[in-house]
């Protein structure tokens, strides 16, 4: 197997606000191996983009607190270190995009001034060689006329394109990891397909680590090697992608693949998770997701659920399904 | 004064989009504020002096003896004496009715006035708003205190009310301005869209959803307008193309004051009443903008 | 580029002509004989007063007088004021006094108001912030008048630190106190305009980007927060000097300063139509020309709006 590049371990971040602390990421772990692409799975405010905005450092600090955990590079724990020496990692070995590209973009800078800033800053490049190599990493995520667009700015590229020119950015310094912060939520579906083969292909040639963070399941399908479901700021299930979309282990999961809209389903009425999320300043005790589960019985509101291995390489955070027969969880 | 607007404009316009205060709500957050509860209570004396200047004082501030003039304060005469010899205490409270009452009502007045042509500007584009602004523009063209000063230059006898007149006919552009962009960026919104899905007349959906959700910027400039007002009475008063003697005012006390420098108490009263009646507006002003910002709610 | 130019002085031509007969017609419609008013309590000879109404086309109907003004304006034909001052001259004496004060008061705004603007905005919440946002509001709160009347009490009649008022002394001394009052009263918008603006553009999405991307501190603010932040406070250049020649006619008349403010504020008291609207007009024409340089100027900040 190949390296474990970024390890993320037992992460918890809270937000204070004026009604007191909210914990947004509860003893999240994760790991993302070289030429591998995990997706993080959830709902909004299920504290999947927290997670990896608390461990780049770019996380609201405050409102935001990191309360436990390590998240290490190659062995270096990115929380534990000084600001100076996560910025070497952060922007050059791991790097980031967002999902509205438009706002994510600084709108009075040329594309390819961003995309140089990058050289200059990390590989200390002259200007002129800086745009470049700008230009040419607009050529690699194939914008037609690279050399010319390079002088444009964000707002005269389409989303598409200007999702390119994120995709340029963050990869111009060939990276180990890629986290990519719902990369195509704000796109077409068919533009989303493109930029998800994209990134799959740059991942391939340079045998880079994938970190996904997305709601939709469609995605997860299409590209993760591994999935982690997320809840209310925990880890619900961790599973190869294939294992956890054939068999489920988690109710949660199992709702989210239930409510997927279907060709066989034609004509009947689509299954839903009953419920809303909840808020973060009102988990439920116990189990977050009980409030909402089919299966739930009176324990599942006497303590946080661990995560425990229901087979190798698959964990779950459910006390039923890791004592309920393994076939009634199908 | 257009400054002032330019800012407070800015610092509002956040306020925009759909989020309104339910009054009581509104309230409750304001009174924890104690800056604001103190500032309530001097205005809330500065209105009872202008409705009510005969429980402060029970001189005639035009009872005079000129053998007093410009004589400092003694006993039962606080603020001392004015150039004529009367007792300046019961003058500078007098003085806070005009104050009061064009600050006031000019404010409500552009509020109504600057709601009520933006509102139609932003909702009806075309002619409508085309007729609006392009008077708009003709209004920003010139200094809003030249057109002031001459139209007022022109009136023989000028009563508080028309002054009030005037500043309205001025006044309203900049809060117009401010009340279509927000009207523009509400049109089009899913409510307003439902609601001319079903029929509902004009009139009424700028009444029901347009006014209640992008009104909340204006009103923050408005309120923190108020203690501006207050000043441009005073400036118009002492330029002399305000209020005329014999009615007694804080901007007719400047001019006077600013005659006979070697008597300060002359100047130091009114000026002191003055700011503090319009630092308690813009303060008021402020924690309303504060209450009414979605940023800091929750 | 020129054809933006070119459209906005067209689009500014009816707005013109509009501002300067709507002041002209009030300026006409101010009852009373000007002449008359202006000799006092002295009989003129009929003669004398026919000469002087023929001079200024007192008894032309009021569109005639109105396009004489205009013609004299356009031809730089200024002529002289009731009392025979040559209006040319006077100009040339008066504009150096309103642009000696604006453009100081200006220097004293803009640096105060951005140095301290910016350093709240960016340490926002801190001791500076703080302080500055209650400072600014009193001084925002303050009437000007107020202002400059204890300022013109407490540093020119008691400290003696200025002149009181006039300009005997020359530039800089006489216009120091003035212009450092205004400045003062403008520093308060700006910086508290500056301030919030940099607040909302440090919690914009690219900021992030910019610190994903590795940036130091320094550089994510002066390069990405900065140059977005100082978008609206050009739009504020507009508005404030646009409104410079407003206050010059407040400050002017407090401080004795022998400006266009002054002028304009004795020619409308003097009924003297002429007068008044070759000053709108002058007024009207830098408000227009402040604008375009300020829609220039925000065109190449922002590539949003740029105008080729």
């Amino acid at each position: 197997m190949s390296d474990i590049l970024l390890k993320v371990e037992n992460l918890s971040v809270e937000f204070d606000t004026p009604r007191g602390p909210v914990r947004a990421v509860d003893g999240v772990s994760w790991q993302v191996r070289a030429g591998e692409t995990l997706a993080i799975l959830g709902e909004s405010g299920s504290g999947k983009s927290v997670s990896t905005q608390a461990l780049t450092g770019i996380l609201e600090m405050p409102p935001g607190r990191i309360v436990s955990g390590t998240a290490s590079y190659r062995g270096e724990d990115l929380i534990a270190m000084s600001v100076k020496e996560r910025r070497r990692i952060v922007g050059d070995r791991i790097t980031m995009v967002f999902q509205d590209s438009l706002s994510a973009l600084n709108p009075v800078q040329s594309v390819g001034k961003q995309i140089a800033e990058c050289y200059r800053v990390h590989r200390g490049l002259s200007r002129s060689e800086a745009m470049k190599r700008a230009a040419e990493m607009l050529d690699r995520v194939r914008i037609p006329a690279a050399a010319k667009r390079v002088n444009d700015y964000p707002h005269e590229f389409s989303g598409g394109m200007r999702q390119r020119v994120m995709l340029a950015m963050a990869l111009a310094l060939d990276p180990d990891v890629l986290i990519a912060d719902e990369p195509t939520t704000a796109l077409d579906v068919t533009v989303q397909a493109r930029i998800l083969e994209l990134i799959e292909e740059l991942q391939a040639e340079r045998d880079m680590g994938v970190v996904l963070i997305t709601h939709d399941l469609g995605v997860v399908a299409d590209v993760a090697d591994n999935v982690v479901v997320m809840y209310a700021g925990h880890v619900v299930e961790r599973a190869a992608t294939a294992d956890a979309l054939e068999h489920p282990v988690h109710p949660y999961t199992e709702g989210l693949l239930g409510s997927m809209p279907s060709a066989d389903l034609k004509g009947q009425e689509l299954p839903t998770i009953p419920g809303t999320p909840p808020s973060l300043r009102s988990i439920p005790s116990g189990c977050a997701f009980r409030t909402r589960c089919p299966h739930v019985v009176e324990e599942c509101a006497d303590e946080v659920p661990p995560l425990l291995t229901v087979a190798p390489g698959r964990d779950a955070a459910c006390i039923r399904r890791t004592t309920m027969p393994a076939k009634e969880a199908v | 004064m257009s400054e002032v607007q330019a800012v407070v404009g800015a610092e509002a316009q956040e306020l925009g989009d759909g989020r309104t205060l339910y009054n009581r709500e509104l309230l409750r957050a304001l009174l924890r504020k104690p800056q604001f509860v103190a500032c309530s209570v001097l205005l809330l004396v500065f209105f009872t002096m202008a409705a009510f200047p005969k429980l402060f004082t029970s001189a005639d501030p035009r009872f005079c003896e000129l053998t007093k003039s410009r004589q400092s304060a003694a006993d039962g005469h606080p603020f001392g004496f004015d150039i004529q010899g009367c007792d300046y205490f019961a003058n500078v409270i007098y003085g806070a009715r005009p104050s009061v009452l064009v600050s006031i009502v000019a404010s409500f007045g552009i509020f109504l006035l600057a709601g009520t042509f933006g509102l139609m500007a932003g909702y009806f584009p075309g002619a409508v708003d085309a007729l609006i602004s392009r008077t708009a523009d003709v209004l920003f063209a010139v200094p809003g205190i030249v057109l002031l000063i001459v139209i007022l230059n022109s009136v023989p006898n000028r009563s508080i009310w028309v002054i009030v007149g005037v500043i309205l006919v001025i006044g309203w552009p900049a809060g117009m301005r401010l009340m279509r962009s927000t009207v523009f960026s509400v049109r089009n919104r899913e409510y307003v869209l439902a609601a001319r899905s079903i029929g509902v007349p004009p009139l009424r959906i700028l009444r029901k959803h347009v006014f209640p959700n992008a009104m909340a910027p204006l009103l923050a400039m408005t309120t923190l307008g108020i203690g501006g007002m207050v000043g441009l009475e005073a400036a118009l008063t002492f330029l002399g193309v305000g209020l005329q003697p014999p009615s007694i005012s804080w901007g007719s006390q400047f001019g006077v004051a600013a005659q006979y420098r070697d008597t300060p108490h002359l100047f130091i009263w009114p000026a002191l009443f003055i700011s503090t009646m319009t630092i308690s507006f813009m303060i008021i002003g402020d924690s309303i903008r504060d209450a009414l910002d979605p940023k800091l709610m929750r | 580029m020129i054809r933006f130019v070119a459209r906005r002085v067209l689009a500014a031509i009816p707005i013109g002509l509009i501002v300067t007969l709507g002041v002209f017609a009030l300026v006409f419609a101010m009852p009373g004989d000007p002449l008359r008013e202006l000799a006092g309590d002295k009989p003129i000879p009929a003669a004398v007063l026919a000469a002087k109404r023929a001079q200024y086309h007192l008894d032309d109907p009021f569109i005639v007088q109105y396009l004489l003004s205009m013609k004299d304006i356009l031809t730089g034909n200024f002529g002289t004021t009731f009392a025979g001052a040559d209006i040319a001259d006077q100009l040339r004496l008066r504009i150096p006094v309103t642009l000696k004060l604006t453009l100081l008061a200006n220097a004293f705004q803009w640096t105060l108001g951005l140095f301290f603007g910016i350093y709240a905005g960016f340490k926002r919440n801190g001791l500076v912030d703080k302080s500055l946002l209650l400072a600014t509001l009193v001084l925002l709160a303050v009437p000007g008048l107020v202002a400059y009347f204890a300022a013109q009490y407490l540093f020119g009649v008691e400290l003696k630190w200025f002149p009181v008022s006039g300009v005997l002394e020359g530039f800089p001394r006489s216009y120091l106190l003035p212009a450092l009052v205004i400045g003062l009263l403008g520093f308060a918008g700006l910086a508290r305009l500056m301030r919030t603006s940099i607040v909302e553009t440090v919690n914009a999405d690219f900021v992030k980007t910019a610190r994903a991307k590795g940036l130091g501190e320094q550089r994510v603010l002066w390069r990405h927060i900065l140059p977005n932040a100082l978008l609206p406070v050009v739009t504020f250049i507009g508005i404030d000097l646009a409104g410079m020649f407003g206050g010059a006619i407040i400050t002017e008349s407090i401080f004795n300063l022998p400006g266009l403010g002054q002028f304009m504020f004795q020619a409308i008291k003097l009924k003297e139509g002429g007068v008044v609207v070759l000053l709108s007009t002058l007024a009207f024409v830098s408000f227009i020309l402040i604008n375009l340089a300020v829609d220039i100027l925000y065109g190449v900040l922002d590539p949003r709006v740029r105008h080729v």
